[in-house]
């Protein structure tokens, strides 16, 4: 059971480098995203099937198993697709490597100008997902958003308290 | 049972990450969760494997921690580093008027905060006033060049379209 999964893990991302990459839905965010997360799902269900299948060989702790591993991989996978499609600081090494060639002081107008536009794009996502609403020229938060907002709040206080030499 | 030892050990690890926190380390919040989450994780690891062997059980324990700490750490990078998090984290005291966004938000301190990271974490450094591009910023920028080909996101620089 598990070494059929960890070849069909093998077969998702052989079936990506040898051809899919190419596809243009597979280059968009929802499209790898959506390639990740059916993939997921159709997992999870096998899964489920097999603990019930082999309760004493799999069980639930086999179900955890395997979908904590397609999880890491597909973080993992979600999270450097993500970084390689253009982050900031990416951004800010390749001005710096470039202005060091040309021996001139790096310019980062380009990138206030990519947070401006990046800010817009977020609002419009964030009212999509009905976390904030607009009401005249106001921006406040629904109460799905109030409870994220909390919970965001709670983690950034945990790991950001403010110590002096933090990364 | 396996799986109950591996939230404990993790709830642990959130605990420690917390205090790391709040010493005065030169070390960014990814390493400090490293610093606690390695150590437990092997720990976790060898009494998984004690307990139950090498069954299901015993890797699933493993895997799960591992899943929840990869999980942690994206989440607080998410939130120290999104524009959608920063927003919602400012709007958590009062509606803010649309006009008035762009003085509470502002991009050109969203590029410091990141250029302040990167010379925290040895990416970039400083000489004689001029910024410079260490071995290290150089090694990141490749890797992350080639993959931009590998994953059809063009050749160019970063478009700041990704997470940050």
């Amino acid at each position: 059971m598990l070494t059929a999964f960890a070849a069909y893990l093998a077969a998702h991302l052989a079936a990506y480098i040898a051809g899919l990459r190419r596809l243009a839905l597979l280059r968009t965010e929802k499209g790898i995203f959506l390639y990740h997360f059916s993939s997921a799902v159709f997992t999870g269900l096998a899964a489920v099937v097999a603990a019930f299948s082999y309760p004493e060989d799999f069980g639930f702790a086999g179900c955890v198993l395997v979908l904590s591993v397609h999880g890491i991989y597909s973080l993992s996978f979600l999270e450097l697709w993500s970084l390689a499609q253009g982050g900031y600081s990416l951004s800010i090494i390749a001005g710096v490597a470039e202005a060091e060639g040309k021996g001139t002081a790096p310019d980062f107008s380009a990138l206030t100008a990519i947070g401006e536009g990046k800010l817009a794009g977020r609002i419009a996502a964030l009212e999509k997902l009905q976390l904030i609403a607009k009401s005249g020229e106001h921006l406040g938060l629904t109460p799905r958003g109030v409870t994220v907002a909390r919970m965001l709040h709670g983690l950034r206080q945990w790991v950001d308290p403010g110590v002096p030499g933090r990364g | 049972m396996a799986i109950l030892l591996a939230i404990v050990v993790f709830a642990f690890a959130i605990l420690l990450h917390g205090l790391a926190m709040r010493s005065p380390m030169r070390l960014d919040s990814v390493r400090r969760f490293l610093l606690v989450g390695i150590p437990l994780g092997l720990a976790l690891a060898a009494a998984s494997l004690n307990l139950f062997g090498f069954t299901v059980q015993g890797f699933a324990a493993i895997a799960f921690y591992a899943l929840l700490c990869e999980l942690y750490m994206f989440s607080f990078t998410l939130v120290l580093s999104s524009i959608s998090a920063t927003l919602l984290i400012m709007l958590r005291n009062e509606p803010i008027d649309t006009r008035a966004l762009a003085s509470v938000y502002d991009p050109e301190e969203m590029v410091q905060l990141r250029l302040n990271r990167l010379l925290n974490n040895g990416f970039l450094d400083k000489v004689q006033g001029q910024l410079i591009v260490t071995a290290q910023g150089m090694n990141y920028h490749r890797a992350f060049t080639t993959l931009r080909v590998f994953f059809g996101h063009g050749h160019g620089h970063g478009q700041g379209q990704g997470q940050e």
